[in-house]
């Protein structure tokens, strides 16, 4: 059982797949800038030191947006910014803030807050091995990490400001011009800026627990009888948590819903979509770092990760598109303790 | 292996790069001799029925209820001049971000003669629509704009926005309050694929001659917007949420305009 994904086969497929997708892309990109005469952006030269991933063991490489390579001064900038409440209307948010690295980029809030204490509407998502999202936030409405940055930067409950007014402050600021020259040898601009905050999110990569020691390290040891045990009810088909969240990233990225509510006061996916048949349905999160990530779901209505696995073991509260695989599990007290205590173990060292 | 792959991957990107760079010159069309073409602008202007609109002035739809403005802006895209045979004479990669505030739009050069109108779109194309907006210098109508009018929660334009207040009472008797507003916020945030909306000015001749530079002065009337929306209960729509009376709107958009002597 525990052995079937001793390596995540799935990865070998997954990479060939990540790379013909890069391809194409990197040759609508080329077919653009041959042709077009009016390159809107000089890409240039605007790599100056290369920065290599440091791709954990079972991962694939992450696709990276040709206009967009990683280097070091781009990560550094990046960096500055994400922490820099310059980006909000009042200079008191930053993405740090709710993005916080020590709760693995979250704010262990249930809605997180923004300027002058606005209450949004959704729990702050971890970033972590974000690089990976083919979408982004909970209803995925967003592209890229690029285009995220628009965001929270306009949300009226965080950050309420506007990218070209972030851009006039950082123009007229003592040491960002200086920096935004030496990662891309043009002055603050909208289309640095979110290249910047994107290259240093996308370098968030983890997956150093005790269970990678366990899977991809073959260290037996790593784990207790309590958490193996936890591991093949997440696995197996008592549990079958492995359907959706899945891989190495502990996701397959789907939209589900997963049963919270009968009745949703935000429909998920379905404002994007508008199909009715989206409605309450949310992205599968990532369980790397759960144990840090407290409290859950896409409005952080379960406190605990007790709360969660009870809120499965029961199959969840009826509706039109509650997920099929949403059912009730029946685990005993001591299984469903053991699925607590491997969730657990996904925790970095 | 990979490495080889990538290589002549590289090679058969350039090739192709290469082709198509070619294939696009030589469909082009032949250029027109400077004296045949004309510069063209668009003079775009804004009423509600009679009146100019403005952001301090209250208005009242055709089925009498009262608002305000304070924001009107809309992407036209997909500019075509119907020749008099029928036919179209494309004018490319021409978006123009409309402003009550801004008068004129350029179009550039254009082949001198008869017309028997224009055709255009509101918004933009579905390609153009979930392109990364920041690829643009901040000078392009395509930019991010401030106050913005493209969508970071669902990516995308927004191709028509109405921004302003409304009175909801049933005897049109709210007073405007401190900010110069009525009690209801009134706004439509129309956007969407789907509700690229083809506007068909094709009846209304106008030439184009080799002397001067030609004007084309097109209305939009606000209030035609509102035809059969009750605003007192119909005001707000991000499209998203509310695609039913979008859809409306968006269908009144058709109507607005009109080509002024």
């Amino acid at each position: 059982m525990i052995k079937k994904y001793n390596s995540y086969r799935q990865f070998k497929l997954l990479s060939v797949r990540v790379f013909l997708q890069s391809s194409l892309f990197l040759f609508i990109c080329m077919i653009n800038i041959s042709c077009k005469k009016d390159v809107p952006i000089n890409l240039q030269e605007i790599n100056t030191k290369p920065y290599v991933l440091n791709i954990p063991n079972g991962f694939p490489y992450p696709d990276i947006p040709s206009d967009n390579p990683l280097t070091q001064d781009k990560i550094n900038l990046g960096k500055q910014l994400f922490f820099d409440p310059i980006l909000s209307r009042d200079s008191t948010v930053a993405c740090g803030s709710c993005h916080q690295p020590n709760k693995n980029f979250t704010d262990n809030l249930t809605i997180s807050v923004g300027i002058n204490g606005r209450i949004g509407t959704r729990n702050a998502p971890s970033l972590m091995n974000i690089a990976y999202a083919p979408y982004l936030f909970w209803d995925g409405g967003n592209p890229t990490l690029e285009q995220q940055v628009f965001g929270p930067i306009n949300n009226h409950n965080e950050m309420d400001y506007d990218v070209n007014k972030i851009v006039t402050r950082l123009l007229r600021h003592p040491t960002y011009p200086a920096l935004f020259q030496k990662a891309f040898k043009e002055p603050p601009s909208v289309f640095a800026l979110t290249r910047a905050i994107a290259c240093y999110e996308r370098i968030l990569l983890s997956a150093n627990s005790r269970f990678d020691d366990y899977l991809m390290n073959n260290d037996t040891n790593a784990l207790t009888t309590s958490e193996k045990k936890g591991f093949a009810i997440f696995t197996g088909e008592k549990g079958d948590c492995f359907h959706c969240h899945a891989e190495y990233n502990f996701t397959d990225y789907s939209f589900r819903n997963n049963g919270l509510y009968s009745i949703y006061a935000d429909s998920g996916r379905a404002r994007i979509t508008q199909k009715p048949s989206d409605y309450g349905k949310f992205k599968v999160p990532s369980l790397r770092n759960i144990e840090k990530t407290a409290p859950y779901m896409h409005d952080g209505s379960l406190a605990t990760l007790a709360d969660v696995v009870n809120h499965y073991n029961t199959g969840g509260k009826p509706s039109a598109t509650k997920d099929f695989l949403i059912k009730p599990l029946n685990l005993t007290i001591q299984e469903q303790q053991d699925l607590v205590n491997f969730l657990k173990c996904l925790t970095d060292k | 292996m990979f490495k080889k792959n990538i290589k002549s991957a590289y090679i058969i990107l350039a090739a192709r790069a290469i082709v198509s760079c070619k294939k696009s010159t030589d469909t082009q069309p032949t250029p027109t001799p400077a004296s045949q073409t004309q510069d063209l602008s668009l003079n775009m202007t804004s009423v509600a029925d009679n009146n100019s609109i403005n952001y301090t002035s209250i208005f009242t739809t055709d089925a009498g209820a009262r608002y305000t403005i304070t924001g009107f802006r809309y992407y036209v895209s997909n500019i075509r001049l119907v020749k008099q045979d029928g036919t179209e004479y494309p004018i490319a990669n021409k978006y123009l971000l409309v402003n009550p505030a801004v008068a004129s739009y350029d179009l550039g050069q254009v082949p001198v003669g008869n017309y028997k109108g224009i055709r255009f779109n509101v918004g933009v194309d579905s390609v153009t629509n979930h392109k990364d907006p920041t690829i643009y210098p901040s000078t392009n109508p395509l930019a991010i704009q401030s106050p913005g009018i493209h969508w970071d929660w669902n990516s995308g334009y927004i191709f028509l926005m109405f921004e302003g207040t409304c009175d909801t009472t049933a005897g049109n008797t709210d007073v405007l309050n401190m900010m110069g507003g009525f009690n209801h916020d009134l706004f439509f945030h129309i956007g969407m694929d789907m509700l690229y909306t083809p506007v068909d000015l094709s009846n209304s001749s106008f030439t184009i001659n080799s002397s001067s530079a030609a004007t084309l002065k097109i209305q939009a009337n606000l209030n035609k917007l509102f035809t059969s929306v009750n605003i007192k209960t119909e005001n707000e729509s991000h499209t998203m949420g509310s695609v039913p009376l979008a859809t409306k709107v968006a269908g009144n958009i058709p109507t607005m305009f009109s080509i002024l002597p």
